[in-house]
C-alpha cells in the first residue's frame, strides 16, 4: 500500500480526448508530472496547448480521459471542489501577466489568498516572496507603472503565494525582452529546484525548452515526448512539498546562472551518453 | 480572523467599484419605482374618494339590516325619534343566521345626553344621541380601533360623525381661522351629561356618580375625541359598547327599576357569499327586516378601478420589461468589460456560484438603493403635483391627494426594485461565470 502511494504521480493525464464541434483538438494525450520538474509543451499556435492547461486545471472538461492529481481524478469533481483544487494546488502564470490594475503589486500577490479559505499568514508570505523576488522597491506600485519583467515576477509571486504543487505557465516569456525572459527562466529553475514545484509550461521560448526536464510537442492532436532528462525525472529534488516559509531570499543572478549552466551541462552529458549508446 | 477581515475588505472594495458601474447601468429602475409610487398614491387617493363619496361607508360584502318600518333613505330622522327598533326576537334570529361571517349591532342609549364643549372661548351645549357598536366593526376603518374601550375613571372615548368636522372647518374658514385635520382634534376634551331616572341609590364601587339637581338625576362625564367616522349616517356620537352596557346596568340598579337602558337599532353584517345575497335578503324580509347595500355602486366602482388598475399595471409591466431588457444589456456590457477580472478570479479558484451570487447581490443592492431613492422621489413629486393639480384641474379639487408614506410601500418599492435589478443580472451573471477563461485572459 505504501509502495503504491510512493508510485503515484503528482499529476497524471490519461487518454484525454477533446473535440470542439467536429474538430478534434486533442486525442489520446498522456503524460505525467512529478514534483521539482519542468515540463514544457510546444506546438503550433492554436493546436490546443492552452486548452490542455485548462483541462489540467479543471477549468475545461474533455470529451474523454482522466486527470489524476495525487491519484484522484479531478474531472469527477464538481465545480466547487475543482475551484478549491485550483486555489490550493495550482498556480497560474500568463503571457500578458493578468494583474489587476486597481490593486498594488502587493495586493495582486495577495489576491489568490482571498479565495483560499485556508490561507494563513498571507501578508507574511507575500513579504517573504517580495524579498525573494527582489520586488521590495515596487511592491506598493500599481502594475501599469511597472516593466514587463517586473509584472511577470509579481505574477510569479501571485502564482506561488498559496504554495501550490503545480505551476501552469502559458507563454510566460512571450511578452518579455531577452534579458527579462532569461531572468524569468532562471526563476522557474530556482523555484523548481529549491522549492520542489512542478512546472508545466506552454512556450515557444527555446531557452525554457532547453532547461526543461521533459519536452512534449503537440502536433496533429497528439502529444509526443521530445526529450527527457533522466536524472531529474528519476530523482526529484525532494519528495515532500515545500512551504513558502522555506523560500529563502537569494541573490538575483549568480546563483541562477550557475543553476542554468549546470543544467545545460547535465543535458549535454545526457545527450552525449545517448549518442554513444546509439553508436 | 485577519485573513477574513482582509477578504471582506477586498471584497467590499472590489464590489464598491462594480456597484458604482452598476449604478449607471441600472438608472432605469429609478423611473419605474418613482412612477409606481406616484401611481399608488394617485390610486389610493381616488379609491378613498370613491369610497367616501360614492359608496358611503359600506364595503362590497357589507350590508345594513334595518327594521322594515324604518325608511332606509331617511335614517337621519330615525336617530331622533328612537322609534324603529329591532325586537329581541329579530336580534336573536339574525345572530343565528349562518349567512354572515360577521354581525355587528348598532345600539342606542335610551337616556337623554347633552354634549358640552368649548372652542375659541365659545361654550356650547347640544343634545346628542349616543350610539355604540362592537369595536371590531372599526377594524381597517379607523386607526387603533382595538383601543376603543371604556375604562372607568378615565375620559370616555368618543367617535364623532365626520360631517361635524366639515361643519367646524366651514365655520373656521368663514371666520378666517385655520382648519383642523382629524389628527388635530384627537383627544379634544368635552363633557357629557346623561339624564337618568329619578330616585337614585348609591352603587357600591361604581365610578359613575349619579347626582340630583332640580328634581332630575344626571351623571357628568369627561369625554375625549377618539376619531371621526362616517360609518353610520345617523346624527349622534359613537361611544364604546361596553360603556353603554356598563352605564345602563348602573342606572338600572341605582333607580331600582328594571330598564335595559338601550335598544337595538340595526345590524351591519358581512355576507359570507355575495352571490347568495338575494336569498339572504329573502330570509331577512321574512323576519320583518329590510336590507341596504351599496353592492350595485360598489360593483361599478370596482369595475372602473379594475380597468384603471389593469391599464396602469400594463404600463408598469411594460416599463419593468423594458427596464429589465435595458439593464440586462447594460449588465452584459459590464460582463464583457469585466470578463478579464471574472476569468482571472475563476482561474485563481473562485467558484461559478460565487461569481453568480456576487453579481446578483451587487445588482440587488443597487436596485434596493434605487428603490429607496425612487420611494422618496415619487412621494416628493406626487406631493408637489398634488399641491398644484387643483389649479390645473379644478374638477378634481375635491379629491384629497395623499402621498403613500408608509413602511409597507417603502418595503414594496425597495423589494421590487431589488428584484427587478437582480432578475436583470441573473443571465449576465451566468454568462460571467461561463466565460471562455483563457480567451478572456489572453485578450
Amino acid at each position: 500500500m505504501k509502495k503504491n502511494k510512493q508510485n503515484i504521480s503528482l499529476l497524471k493525464v490519461e487518454n484525454i480526448k477533446l473535440k470542439f464541434g467536429s474538430r478534434m483538438i486533442l486525442s489520446d494525450v498522456n503524460f505525467s508530472v512529478e514534483p521539482g520538474t519542468i515540463t514544457v509543451i510546444t506546438g503550433k499556435s492554436g493546436c490546443g496547448k492552452t486548452t490542455l492547461l485548462g483541462i489540467i486545471s479543471g477549468l475545461l472538461k474533455p470529451n474523454d480521459g482522466k486527470v489524476y492529481f495525487k491519484g484522484k481524478n479531478i474531472l469527477r469533481w464538481g465545480d466547487i471542489r475543482r475551484s478549491f483544487y485550483r486555489s490550493k494546488n495550482i498556480g497560474f502564470i500568463f503571457q500578458f501577466f493578468n494583474l489587476l490594475n486597481d490593486y498594488s503589486a502587493f495586493e495582486n500577490i495577495l489576491l489568490p489568498t482571498m479565495f483560499n479559505p485556508f490561507a494563513r499568514n498571507a501578508s507574511k508570505k507575500a513579504k517573504e516572496l517580495i524579498e525573494y523576488l527582489n520586488l521590495k522597491a515596487i511592491s506598493s506600485n500599481h502594475p501599469e507603472t511597472l516593466s514587463g519583467g517586473e509584472r511577470q515576477r509579481i505574477a510569479i509571486a501571485r502564482a506561488v503565494i498559496n504554495n501550490p504543487d503545480i505551476i501552469l505557465a502559458d507563454e510566460p516569456t512571450g511578452n518579455l525582452d531577452d534579458e527579462s525572459a532569461e531572468d524569468i527562466n532562471n526563476l522557474f529553475i530556482k523555484l523548481a529546484k529549491e522549492n520542489n514545484k512542478a512546472f508545466v509550461i506552454v512556450t515557444h521560448d527555446h531557452r525554457i525548452v532547453e532547461n526543461s526536464d521533459f519536452h512534449y510537442h503537440l502536433s496533429d492532436t497528439a502529444l509526443v515526448l521530445q526529450t527527457k532528462t533522466k536524472n531529474r525525472s528519476k530523482k526529484p529534488a525532494a519528495k515532500k512539498p515545500s512551504s513558502i516559509a522555506k523560500i529563502k531570499p537569494a541573490g538575483k543572478t549568480s546563483q541562477n546562472k550557475s543553476d542554468s549552466t549546470s543544467r545545460k551541462n547535465t543535458k549535454k552529458a545526457a545527450k552525449k551518453t545517448s549518442a554513444k549508446k546509439t553508436k | 480572523m485577519v485573513h477574513l477581515l482582509r477578504s471582506i475588505y477586498y471584497g467590499l472594495r472590489s464590489s464598491f467599484k462594480s456597484i458604482i458601474t452598476s449604478f449607471f447601468s441600472s438608472f432605469g429602475i429609478l423611473f419605474i419605482i418613482t412612477f409606481l409610487i406616484i401611481y399608488l398614491s394617485f390610486r389610493t387617493s381616488i379609491s378613498d374618494f370613491i369610497d367616501e363619496n360614492l359608496l358611503g361607508s359600506l364595503e362590497i360584502d357589507e350590508i345594513e339590516i334595518l327594521p322594515i318600518n324604518e325608511k332606509a333613505d331617511n335614517v337621519y330622522a330615525a336617530s331622533s325619534r328612537q322609534g324603529a327598533k329591532l325586537t329581541i326576537d329579530q336580534v336573536k334570529a339574525v345572530r343565528e343566521m349562518d349567512d354572515f361571517s360577521e354581525v355587528f349591532t348598532l345600539i342606542m342609549l335610551d337616556y337623554r345626553v347633552r354634549l358640552r364643549g368649548e372652542m375659541f372661548g365659545n361654550r356650547s351645549t347640544m343634545i346628542l344621541p349616543l350610539f355604540a357598536i362592537e369595536p371590531e366593526f372599526f377594524k381597517n376603518k379607523i386607526p387603533k380601533w382595538d383601543q376603543f374601550y371604556y375604562k372607568p375613571g378615565r375620559p370616555l372615548k368618543l367617535i364623532a360623525p365626520k360631517f361635524t368636522l366639515v361643519m367646524l372647518n366651514n365655520y373656521l374658514y368663514f371666520n378666517g381661522l385655520p382648519q383642523f385635520k382629524i389628527e388635530d382634534l384627537k383627544g379634544f376634551p368635552m363633557e357629557i351629561q346623561i339624564e337618568t331616572l329619578k330616585s337614585p341609590r348609591p352603587f357600591p364601587g361604581a365610578k359613575i356618580e349619579f347626582k340630583e339637581d332640580k328634581g332630575k338625576t344626571h351623571t357628568d362625564l369627561d369625554v375625549s375625541v377618539f376619531s371621526f367616522t362616517n360609518v353610520t349616517e345617523r346624527i349622534g356620537a359613537i361611544v364604546p359598547m361596553d360603556f353603554i352596557t356598563y352605564f345602563s346596568k348602573r342606572a338600572e340598579v341605582s333607580s331600582g327599576r328594571w330598564k335595559r337602558g338601550y335598544h337595538y337599532l340595526q345590524f351591519y353584517a358581512k355576507v359570507k357569499d355575495i352571490k347568495k345575497l338575494p336569498e339572504t335578503v329573502d330570509k331577512l324580509e321574512k323576519l320583518g327586516l329590510q336590507v341596504k347595500s351599496d353592492r350595485g355602486i360598489a360593483d361599478k366602482a370596482n369595475q372602473v378601478m379594475k380597468i384603471i388598475d389593469a391599464f396602469s399595471l400594463t404600463i408598469v409591466g411594460i416599463l419593468i420589461l423594458l427596464t429589465i431588457v435595458s439593464i440586462f444589456n447594460a449588465n452584459l456590457n459590464v460582463v464583457y468589460h469585466m470578463s478579464h477580472k471574472f476569468s482571472l478570479t475563476r482561474i485563481l479558484g473562485v467558484t461559478k456560484i460565487r461569481i453568480i451570487i456576487t453579481f446578483i447581490v451587487e445588482a440587488a443592492i443597487v436596485g434596493a438603493i434605487y428603490g429607496i431613492i425612487g420611494y422618496y422621489a415619487g412621494n416628493y413629486l406626487f406631493s408637489y403635483a398634488a399641491e398644484s393639480i387643483s389649479s390645473f384641474l379644478p374638477d378634481i379639487a375635491g379629491i384629497e391627494f395623499v402621498a403613500q408614506r408608509n413602511r409597507e410601500v417603502f418595503m414594496i418599492a425597495m423589494g421590487l426594485s431589488a428584484l427587478v435589478s437582480a432578475s436583470s443580472a441573473l443571465l449576465p451573471a451566468i454568462f460571467a461565470s461561463n466565460i471562455n477563461l483563457f480567451k478572456a485572459v489572453r485578450r
